[in-house]
């Protein structure tokens, strides 16, 4: 039997070539998936914690900005949400029926949960797509938002986790070495 | 006037049934960076005290085009809350292993320890307990995120007095 190492090294390029987390089986909310890695052209704005600005052409209606969590190098995507807000709470319930009618139809056969107070709550594991208002630091700006990411105690999402941290590693270790 | 206070607060919490609880927490103290100010010390600090000379929460580290404030939590255990500012003071993105996004900005625990310290801290390091090696290294990052400059957060931990009132 012959040795072929070259199959060894193509082996090896398929691997490095492969999407280190991307989930083929993450449904997709408004044009992106989890897991996959963002292309650094369809980044719009960089924000704080994690968050880039993407093209906002995928948004279902009444939304306007399309957020992504993503990891620091790769930029792979660890939760995508849509959002908009507003100055007054009560414009928000009319949003949350809306969605609550979208989503039952987008995920048919999903778990789904709507109390009087709380988040709406479609899930089925490892995902969990949550429609909720939030306040922002800033007095009277009300935020509507339809996220989807992993069930905090999921495999995926600590995967995801560590490879945030891992990556963060990565980049202060680049810029201590002035690469 | 202080003893007739300190009786009548005895007083008030044997009728309420009230009992306090004494216990030993962890505080962590900034070490081994000479460009660190202090800017802050405290004896309350939070579920925990000291009785004589204050700890410092609050410090500061400047640089040409940052500063990093640094501030400990208010629970027993030893943590820090972080908030890098530009020279114009718009707030920056800080990433590292050991750190990550403080979770309820309007939570009553952060909005309490936000007014204990006088800051708005945007990151919080994992529980110092709980990390090996003492220090925490992180990278401040422009709105490009583009690395600024890196930090080493080198800290020992010191036990502090802790008091919590139990209800009977």
């Amino acid at each position: 039997m012959t040795r072929r190492p070259y199959r060894l090294w193509a082996y090896f390029l398929v691997f490095l070539s492969a999407p280190a987390h991307s989930d083929f089986n993450s449904p997709e909310l408004f044009g992106y998936k989890l897991g996959q890695r963002l292309e650094v052209t369809e980044v719009i704005e960089r924000r704080m914690y994690g968050v880039v600005v993407a093209d906002p052409a995928g948004l279902t209606e009444g939304l306007e900005e399309l957020l992504l969590t993503v990891t620091p190098k790769t930029h792979t995507i660890v939760s995508i949400s849509g959002s908009v807000s507003f100055d007054d709470a009560e414009q928000i319930k009319g949003m949350e029926d809306q969605y609550w009618e979208i989503l039952k139809v987008q995920f048919e056969g999903w778990e789904r949960q709507r109390l009087g107070i709380g988040p709406i709550i479609f899930w089925k594991s490892p995902f969990a797509v949550r429609v909720s208002t939030s306040r922002t630091r800033t007095e009277g700006i009300f935020e509507f938002s339809v996220r989807l990411d992993y069930s905090p105690a999921s495999p995926e999402r600590r995967a995801l986790e560590a490879l945030r941290r891992k990556e963060a590693r990565q980049v202060i270790a680049d810029k201590l070495s002035g690469s | 006037m202080r003893f007739l206070r300190a009786i009548f607060l005895i007083g008030l919490l044997c009728q309420t049934g009230c009992v306090p609880h004494l216990y030993d927490g962890e505080f962590a103290l900034l070490v081994g960076n000479l460009e660190t100010n202090i800017t802050r010390r405290d004896k309350d600090l939070g579920d925990c005290y000291r009785v004589f000379s204050g700890l410092p929460t609050v410090y500061e580290i400047s640089r040409p085009n940052y500063t990093l404030h640094v501030a400990h939590g208010n629970r027993y255990w030893p943590q820090f809350y972080l908030a890098a500012e530009s020279k114009d003071r718009t707030p920056m993105e800080i990433i590292g292993p050991d750190i990550e996004p403080v979770r309820a900005v309007w939570g009553a625990d952060h909005q309490r320890l936000e007014e204990a310290r006088g800051l708005q801290l945007s990151h919080q390091t994992a529980r110092l307990d709980r990390v090996l090696g003492g220090s925490v290294t992180i990278a401040i990052l422009d709105s490009q995120w583009d690395v600024l400059g890196v930090e080493q957060l080198k800290y020992v931990t010191l036990d502090v007095n802790c008091v919590e009132v139990d209800s009977l």
